[in-house]
């Protein structure tokens, strides 16, 4: 077990800031009583298993309620498909959910659950499928058939197809209306096109998904060997995990490849990427693709977007584009590196689209900024606290922190990292801030991909700060 | 059983101890008991929301509670004494703004902008955030609705003090800065919502269904009222009701009710009780007749349907809540079969907006006609199925269904203290009673199918429904 010493002991007042209120000192000079509270551990509090049939087991017993919820994640999704099979992976996902089993039909396997009050629910995630159920303790028998059912017995219904079909189909229609899931979609595509990860589905391909090609990706992905579950709740460890390894086990491992995920295309150049669409606001992500998990570069990557735009209030975008222009209700960076794809750096903002070239030569002047002088002391004291203080409050809650471990697992890194986590993020210095700007940004990369109304936004403007414009849409075959 | 377990888990026997204590001010403050993690939430909760504004300053509630995020004479700034002159400069300069010509008023902006240079020497933006996020804080936010404003913030349990001394001061001695960029960051989340078919929709149903009440204009107000309130306006706004007495602290998690509520009286003991002003609030009149409304927006097409409910804390709102359960909640509920698995809808939801009981209910059906799907053809459908409901009553299951949903989503929320906290002021601040969360159990376990039925019949009627449109056209 490790202690968390709350940062603000171990940092020499010397550090203190240059400018600070009354309050503030007041509260510097407080002296809080030691938090007794360790990071529950992997072999410790959390037991790890590896079952026979191959399946990664993480159980968390906890009893301040009778729930249990049990998360699995599988890899597989439209990353492993070919490209424009984003919908039909959905589409997957959804008949898992509801398409009904070889011993319940679908509406009785519904019924089933919700008399019960057991949610169940399938999501498609790009490499992996999640699967979550939360039951009551007292109905736990009937959750555990029903997903042994559903994972190993899917019927995949005529009927439900049929349904699941039109609804993801309107779902991508709702899609294409809302200006912040369009933004998302578009972002994706523009990062990754011509690679599954970024492909815009292909409708044709989902009309055309029968019960057989279910089945084909049912046995490809639904295998034991291929998950990892996490089980966090009111339960005894050893009861639960004969359980689970009696449904997760080797007879429904069917051999079947997995496939692995296509190597990336080359990536978009740097232009501005303008969706017309006439709305009260417009949306951008200013962006380039990012490195993957790497260690130990990706805290000081971490601490560099804290300051930058990923620490809310306190970041420098967040204070420049709101807080002093009030040009944005919400904008911040992130730099995403938990992926087996690649990572993300990119900056959101929303705003008018008469100003979107104003917000977005601001957040090009903070990428500047950081990439050519050191951050203040001050800031990287208040970055390196905010993340290390508020680990308690941030892990400190089993129901999340299971998931984050099923993450670290899916993703083949350390799973001791959130552990290591405080140490490694002290070690960042206001050097390694620096270099993590100037490795890691690379400003002759960053595409704006921008949804505004073409007849109010300033282009001119876009295209010195981006270059080129290219008009683009998003169709989608078959909508 | 579900409810016995239940009641026992989220009551005294889970450790989960809830106590009531209340300052000389007649601030209220809440303890609720769970030491299982060493953190605690803390919540602010006042029961002022826009239902308390009027024409010309609608967007005022929630205004102020972006403003309460700028600091204090002791926080956000070096030297107030200092800063008040430059900020009431500031003031002066932006007052004229309205009234110059364009000559004129290209020099008022820069010599606002000289102040803004000289202010800048003593503020320090977002310190309230800077200062919780140092100290571990998560989840720090706040949020404005129709009948209260609510700030919140997850801190590890050695801090409590921070909170305290951030918060009493927060609410006591706040100062309006950076007033005029903080208001064009609420009219651009004001645009945020226009752009979004789904708010879009939401606000022409509230505003159709309700005439009189003054929960019809939205929470973040008209655009022509956000740029025109004053400093002066939100400050009097602030000090009307911005009162201990209408104020409701919950402290939940690690935290010791003898303990704490000593510190909590050293630092909010001072709040001077000011008795607000009485509201009254416009009562909403009966609806006679059904109103239509369609707005022109380029999305696919999506319908709302409102009808008046019963009161908030009613037993006749809980028959109500076990109707729309059973209409809306999960695949096997009344309409997803009937409308979504029969691909006349893609999604259709039913929800009920109590307005904190100073309002009749709305009870809403949301609903994305599949394409090709005309609005009369789904509007017909919808009113059938509700028809033949009230011909042939609720079945046994869907009743059991739809209580067994209703306590299992309190259940869940019960195992993130904050969330789960939010439910107990609300019933301290609403219903006088931080524990009215088990009556409501309590109440949701008597409804009868009869209880349903009448509901149904009392309140579902189209000659008495309003009825909005959204799409390119109406089809």
């Amino acid at each position: 077990m490790r202690r968390f010493i709350p940062l603000f002991i171990i940092l020499a007042f010397s550090l203190w800031a240059e400018k600070e209120s009354p309050i503030s000192k007041d509260i510097r000079k407080m002296e809080f009583p030691q938090l007794e509270w360790n990071l529950p551990e992997v072999g410790k509090e959390i037991e790890r298993v590896e079952l026979p049939s191959g399946a990664i087991l993480f159980l968390k017993e906890n009893h301040t309620v009778p729930l249990i919820e049990i998360n699995i994640y599988i890899k597989g999704g439209s990353s492993y498909l070919k490209e424009g099979e984003k919908a039909t992976s959905e589409f997957f996902a959804s008949m898992i959910e509801r398409g009904g089993t070889q011993n319940f039909a679908p509406s009785e396997f519904t019924e089933k659950l919700e008399i019960n009050a057991i949610s169940f629910r399938v999501n498609e995630n790009g490499y992996y499928y999640s699967v979550n159920e939360l039951t009551s303790k007292d109905v736990l028998d009937t959750a555990l058939i029903l997903l042994k059912e559903a994972l190993f017995h899917p019927s995949f219904d005529d009927q439900i197809i049929e349904i699941e079909k039109k609804k993801i189909t309107e779902e991508w229609k709702k899609k294409l209306d809302e200006p912040n899931s369009l933004l998302r979609e578009l972002s994706t595509y523009m990062l990754y096109r011509g690679h599954p990860e970024g492909s815009i589905p292909d409708l044709n391909l989902l009309k055309s998904t029968n019960q057989k090609r279910l089945k084909e990706l049912k046995n490809r992905f639904l295998q034991p060997s291929n998950m990892i579950i996490g089980i966090v709740g009111d339960f005894k460890t050893p009861k639960m995990k004969e359980r689970i390894e009696n449904i997760f086990c080797d007879k429904y491992n069917t051999g079947a490849h997995v496939g692995n995920i296509p190597p990336l295309t080359k990536e978009t150049q740097k232009k501005v990427y303008f969706y017309d669409m006439k709305r009260a606001q417009a949306y951008f992500n200013i962006q380039h693709r990012g490195e993957k998990a790497i260690f130990p570069e990706m805290f000081n990557v971490m601490i560099m977007n804290q300051i930058l735009g990923g620490g809310g209030f306190t970041s420098r975008i967040v204070l420049k584009v709101r807080n002093e222009m009030g040009l944005a209700y919400r904008t911040r960076s992130s730099y995403s590196t938990f992926s087996p794809i690649s990572g993300t750096f990119s900056a959101y903002c929303g705003t008018s689209s008469s100003t979107a070239h104003q917000a977005s030569e601001y957040i090009l002047k903070e990428f500047e900024n950081i990439r050519d002088k050191k951050v203040s002391i001050e800031e990287l004291k208040v970055a390196k606290e905010s993340l290390i203080n508020s680990t308690v409050t941030r892990l400190g809650n089993d129901w999340d922190y299971i998931q984050r471990l099923l993450s670290l697992e899916l993703l083949g890194l350390p799973l001791d990292y959130y552990l290591s986590y405080n140490d490694n993020i002290e070690k960042v210095t206001l050097n390694d801030v620096l270099n993590a700007a100037q490795d890691f940004i690379n400003p002759e990369k960053l595409a704006i991909v921008i949804i505004g109304d073409r007849d109010k936004t300033n282009m001119d403007a876009l295209r010195e700060q981006f270059g080129e414009v290219e008009f683009i849409e998003y169709k989608i075959p078959g909508l | 059983m579900f409810i016995l377990l239940f009641l026992s888990i989220v009551g005294s026997n889970s450790g989960l101890k809830i106590t009531r204590k209340t300052l000389e001010n007649d601030l209220r403050v809440i303890f609720i008991e769970d030491h299982t993690s060493p953190i605690f939430g803390g919540i602010v909760q006042f029961d002022i929301g826009s239902a308390y504004e009027r024409p010309g300053i609608t967007g005022t509630s929630h205004l102020l509670e972006h403003m309460l995020f700028k600091g204090t004479k002791k926080m956000g700034t070096v030297n107030y004494k200092k800063e008040a002159p430059i900020i009431e400069e500031i003031h002066k300069l932006y007052s004229r703004l309205d009234r110059a010509d364009s000559v004129e008023r290209e020099k008022i902006l820069k010599e606002i902008d000289n102040f803004k240079g000289e202010q800048e020497k003593y503020a320090i933006p977002a310190e309230i955030w800077s200062i919780y996020s140092r100290e571990g804080g998560t989840w720090m936010n706040a949020f404005t609705s129709n009948t209260t404003t609510q700030y919140f913030i997850l801190l590890p349990s050695n801090k409590k003090e921070v909170w305290a001394k951030i918060e009493s001061d927060r609410f006591q001695n706040p100062v309006l800065r950076e007033f005029y960029s903080e208001r064009d960051v609420v009219n651009e989340e004001r645009r945020m919502y226009e752009s979004r078919s789904g708010s879009v929709l939401w606000d022409h149903l509230v505003c159709n269904s309700y005439i009189a009440s003054p929960v019809r204009w939205s929470v973040i107000g008209w655009t022509s009222d956000i740029m025109n309130v004053t400093p002066e306006e939100v400050m009097e706004y602030y000090k009307a009701y911005y009162v201990p007495e209408r104020c409701v602290i919950v402290l939940a998690g690690d935290v010791d009710p003898e303990e704490d509520f000593k510190m909590v009286q050293k630092y909010f003991g001072k709040w001077e009780k000011r008795n607000a002003p009485l509201i009254r609030l416009t009562e909403e009149p009966q609806q006679n007749g059904i109103r239509r409304a369609h707005v022109n927006f380029k999305a696919s097409p999506q319908m709302a349907i409102g009808f008046h409910g019963p009161l908030y804390g009613e037993k006749e709102y809980y028959a109500a809540r076990v109707l729309v359960s059973a209409l809306t909640t999960g695949r096997s509920s009344i309409f997803e079969k009937t409308l979504v698995n029969t691909g006349m809808a893609s999604e259709i939801n039913v929800h009920v907006d109590n307005w904190d009981g100073k309002a009749k209910s709305l009870i809403y059906i949301l609903t994305h006609p599949m394409k090709d799907v005309s609005f009369n053809t789904i509007e017909d459908k919808i009113f059938s199925v509700l028809d033949s409901l009230k011909e042939n009553g609720i079945s046994k299951k869907d009743l059991r269904r739809a209580r067994n949903n209703f306590k299992m989503n309190l259940l869940r929320r019960r195992r993130y203290i904050l969330w789960f906290a939010f439910g107990v002021g609300n019933g301290e601040r609403v219903m006088g009673d931080p524990e009215f969360y088990k009556k409501e159990l309590e109440m949701i376990d008597s409804i009868t199918a009869n209880d349903v039925m009448n509901a149904l019949k009392e309140y579902i009627n189209k000659d008495k429904s309003t009825i909005v449109t959204l799409g390119e056209e109406r089809i």
